[in-house]
């Protein structure tokens, strides 16, 4: 059973946001994120719950056409209904008003008036999730711009920080030979290339660490271009709207990733090392279709579009670290690193934070966007087409709009949320870096 | 939602062990750890939810054979529609069909119900584990949460003397802005903004005398029911049949406290709490309103609410619960144009007050850091996972009856803890950043307005 879906009614908004310049502008600026986080995620769930109701909710009416033809109860019939819509988390009054008809009805009117509520649910929650998408869109955006903000501000300190570097080797610095470089923050996201939680508490050798993140930035360039390109190709001219089911399921592919098996056995799963984690790229839960599937979204009959649907809605993306659950890593102790290996990671931070702020005025946000868009308008159609013609129009016409939805929410994570996603990230690492060179600079000291 | 499969089949990750440091340098990177937290939790949560509406699923599913079967259904249909039923409790197809394999040999309509109890029970047995297994995550992300806060609170308190010592030096010096001089804020000012909910007076900021006053009385005595909460329900910690001897009508009175009541508009929904930085902030809703509460306990107990387990006691117990819904939540989120607000340099003697009204509430936050209530939460929430894990234990045995006692009491207690955590560390965590957030974007304006004053040519 899903959550109530009362929420369908609430209404959300958005807030403005600046670019922060100051330390303690950063400090307002996290601030303001952790409640955009906060929406995004309660957006995200909800719209995974109003997603798969839809799958439910016809999964009811398909169960009253079946339990009729059994010859089963119109009361008992009734009451499955009932059950199931439920299940897709309908309660209080849009319960009832979805059982009026149903209650009373005979056998021979119950198939009708299942349906009808059927149609009539999907109709508001189809009209809901396109009201919420601006919500999520304006959340990424925002979470976008300060990514940004972060990456520049870290390019900025990056560069200074190679500038001391510089100095204090030409000023012949030095530290004390017990000198030890104690982390005790933020060590998950410092230590790179490998994801075991026992290789996570011996930290790679500084040397190695330029490195990493010189492969690191070829992997993100890869999934990001990948991301901003795959299944994009005719975004003026009617892309969504045209886009056929190979395309819809096609996912953004990283040459040199591996596969690996996130825990259930029809996992299908793509992605690769970053920061010491496996970060999943795609993910399915249901087998790879066959060839029955329409040849495009709007064509097919009823079934083949909710299959459709289903493989779409199965399909994760994201930037997921897998061992989130390190242990023992609020203190590490290692070697202070030499100038010339801070140097060589300042040099590698400033390269990959380069590499970020690129994204920033890729057109091709902005086309994806503007496809999205597009997307939208398109469920819309399809609602309004809902509401007339015969009942088999209806419902496949329904089913479509469903299944508009469902692709409008995979290529939103495919792209503007990967993207996003793996900005924040590189974020995250950097800033992570940062604080642990700063400190490892504050050991040297000019010879006496 | 086909979910609770996968989240049976999964491991629950075992708990963190770090937490997070107090210093000075690293606080850009706590905000990014806090974030991943606050994603985290969110997860968890969504996910908590999701397991207790599986957990309602699994009863409507048995509920519902049991009225089919009554309908005169015949029992090879009435187990498809239990295995649907229990497919849209987030099973996958196969999962569902495999966890219903003992009702395919029952004969008789009396059979397929023990069977089908059975299969819902064990289902219902290993989510309660799901539940109870990820509790331990929370308890995690909770304390990392608290010491990040108090983290801040400490540097921001040490800022915010910093504040006191460079105003009274310039008034000394005799420090003074340009009369033209105006304070534009250009982030995070509705953390500027206190005392008002509407959507348009805080585009309009409050003069520098309210906030004092706001900062200075309103948010001491919200910690004060935060004090209260604290206090809840925790008096019986040392006492092994606290949770079963406690009544439901204990149990809603200990959760409604002594909170200020507020209507937020909807009927069914009996909301108390309190203003917050000009917004309402919900501390406990509940979908019931007291009187249907009160008409409930007195259809199922009459005045008196019994000690025993009655399985009807713990469903409606847990229907309660479950109704509760405790959080430190905006109500007005969607400010507009709050990108760039100016308004009066503040004199350097309201900065000195706000500074020690800051200082104060920062002291305040931090007092929770040492307080052994928490201690006692945490002990009492420890409690309530072992009593959990007994009464799914208990469910394995005994008669067809005890078994769906144990069943609904161990669904009862995960419920509660799931509350009790909420009310308790997740709402006093909530609280304590909510202070710290609203201390450090005043502490950015009041940088701002020093930055102007200069001294006198």
């Amino acid at each position: 059973m899903l959550n109530n879906l009362s929420f369908l009614n609430d209404g959300l908004g958005e807030t403005n946001i600046s670019t922060a310049e100051t330390p303690w502008d950063i400090e307002l600026e996290n601030m303001a994120q952790s409640e955009d986080n906060a929406l995004l995620s309660d957006l995200r769930y909800k719209e995974s719950q109003v997603l798969s109701a839809m799958d439910t909710i016809l999964d009811a009416d398909d169960e009253v056409t079946a339990l009729l033809g059994a010859g089963v109860s119109a009361r008992t019939t009734a009451r499955v209904f009932s059950n199931t819509i439920s299940s897709a988390g309908i309660t209080g009054h849009a319960h009832r008003s979805a059982m009026l008809g149903v209650e009373s009805a005979g056998s021979e009117r119950l198939g009708v008036e299942a349906l009808s509520s059927a149609k009539s649910l999907i109709t508001n929650i189809v009209k809901w999730f396109i009201e919420r998408y601006k919500d999520v869109k304006a959340a990424l955006a925002r979470t976008w711009k300060r990514s940004m903000g972060s990456i520049k501000r870290a390019n900025s300190a990056w560069v200074k920080l190679k500038a001391k570097v510089d100095d204090a080797e030409t000023n012949g610095y030095v530290i004390d030979n017990k000198d030890k470089l104690v982390i005790t923050r933020g060590p998950a996201a410092f230590i790179l290339g490998k994801s075991s939680d026992e290789a996570a508490k011996t930290p790679e050798s500084w040397s190695k660490i330029p490195t990493h993140i010189s492969a690191m930035e070829k992997q993100i360039v890869a999934a990001t271009t990948a991301a901003l390109k795959e299944d994009m190709p005719n975004v003026d001219d009617g892309a969504v709207e045209g886009l056929s089911s190979a395309d819809l399921i096609k996912l953004p592919t990283v040459k040199d990733g591996s596969t690996f098996n996130i825990g259930g056995d029809a996992v299908d799963a793509k992605g690769f090392g970053l920061l010491g984690r496996s970060v999943l790229i795609s993910q399915y839960n249901t087998a790879k279709p066959d060839g029955t599937l329409p040849a495009t979204v709007g064509e097919g009959n009823e079934t083949q579009l909710r299959t459709l649907k289903r493989i779409v809605g199965s399909i994760s993306f994201g930037v997921r670290p897998s061992n989130m659950h390190l242990k023992s890593l609020d203190e590490v102790k290692l070697e202070i690193p030499s100038l010339s290996e801070i140097g060589s990671l300042a040099n590698a931070q400033i390269d990959l934070t380069r590499t970020a702020l690129s994204f920033e005025t890729d057109k091709k946000v902005d086309k994806i966007t503007r496809a999205l868009d597009k997307a939208i308008a398109d469920s819309k159609k399809w609602i309004s087409k809902a509401d007339g013609d015969t009942e088999e129009e209806k419902r496949k016409n329904t089913v479509i709009a469903a299944l508009k939805a469902e692709v409008l929410t995979n290529y939103r994570k495919q792209t503007l949320e990967l993207v996003s996603d793996l900005i924040s990230l590189t974020s995250s690492l950097s800033s992570s870096h940062y604080a642990a060179c700063t400190k490892a600079m504050g050991q040297y000291k000019k010879a006496a | 939602m086909k979910t609770l499969s996968s989240r049976l089949g999964v491991q629950t990750p075992p708990s963190f062990a770090a937490i997070a440091s107090v210093s000075d340098d690293n606080y850009i990177v706590d905000s990014a750890d806090q974030l991943a937290d606050d994603n985290l939790l969110h997860k968890l949560e969504s996910e908590e939810a999701e397991n207790i509406a599986a957990i309602e699923s699994t009863l409507s599913a048995i509920d519902l054979l049991n009225n089919v079967l009554e309908d005169g259904t015949k029992p090879a249909i009435a187990k498809v529609i239990f295995e649907r039923a229990l497919a849209h409790s987030g099973l996958t197809d196969e999962d569902a069909l495999n966890r219903t394999v003992g009702c395919e040999s029952a004969s008789t309509p009396e059979k397929l119900g023990v069977e089908a109890f059975e299969s819902g029970k064990r289902l219902i047995s290993d989510i309660i584990k799901v539940i109870i297994e990820a509790y331990k995550d929370f308890k995690a992300i909770l304390k990392r949460t608290w010491a990040r806060t108090f983290g801040r609170a400490k540097r921001i308190s040490s800022g915010w003397s910093t504040v006191i010592t460079k105003a009274e030096k310039a008034m000394v010096d005799g420090m003074a802005p340009a009369n033209s001089d105006k304070l534009t804020v250009k982030s995070g000012s509705e953390w500027l903004v206190a005392g008002t909910s509407g959507n348009k007076s805080p585009k309009t900021p409050e003069a520098w005398k309210d906030i004092l006053s706001f900062v200075g009385t309103n948010i001491p005595n919200f910690f004060n029911e935060l004090d209260g909460f604290l206090e809840l329900d925790i008096d019986d910690v040392d006492d092994d049949k606290a949770v079963a001897a406690k009544s439901t009508s204990e149990m809603l009175m200990g959760l409604a406290g002594t909170l200020p009541p507020f209507d937020t508009g909807r009927n069914i929904t009996v909301s108390l709490g309190s203003e917050l930085l000009g917004r309402k902030v919900f501390l406990y809703e509940s979908k019931f309103d007291k009187s249907t509460i009160k008409t409930k306990l007195d259809e199922v107990f009459g005045n008196d609410v019994p000690n025993d387990v009655a399985e009807k006691t713990f469903k409606l117990r847990k229907e309660v619960l479950a109704s509760q819904s405790i959080k430190v939540a905006s109500s007005n989120i969607k400010l507009d144009s709050l990108d760039e607000v100016k308004t009066d340099l503040p004199s350097l003697n309201e900065v000195v007050e706000l500074a020690k009204a800051h200082v104060e509430l920062m002291a305040r936050v931090t007092k929770f850091n040492s307080s052994k209530d928490l201690n006692r939460v945490e002990k009492l929430l420890d409690k309530y996972v072992n009593d959990a894990e007994a009464s799914i234990k208990k469910a394995e045995g005994d008669t067809p009856a005890d078994k769906r006692v144990a069943t609904a009491k161990a669904q009862m207690i995960s419920t509660y803890a799931s509350v009790t955590r909420k009310i308790s560390l997740g709402l006093a965590s909530d609280m304590c950043r909510y202070a710290a957030d609203l201390s450090a974007g005043h502490y950015g304006v009041v940088k701002l307005a020093l930055g102007k004053y200069k001294k006198a040519a």
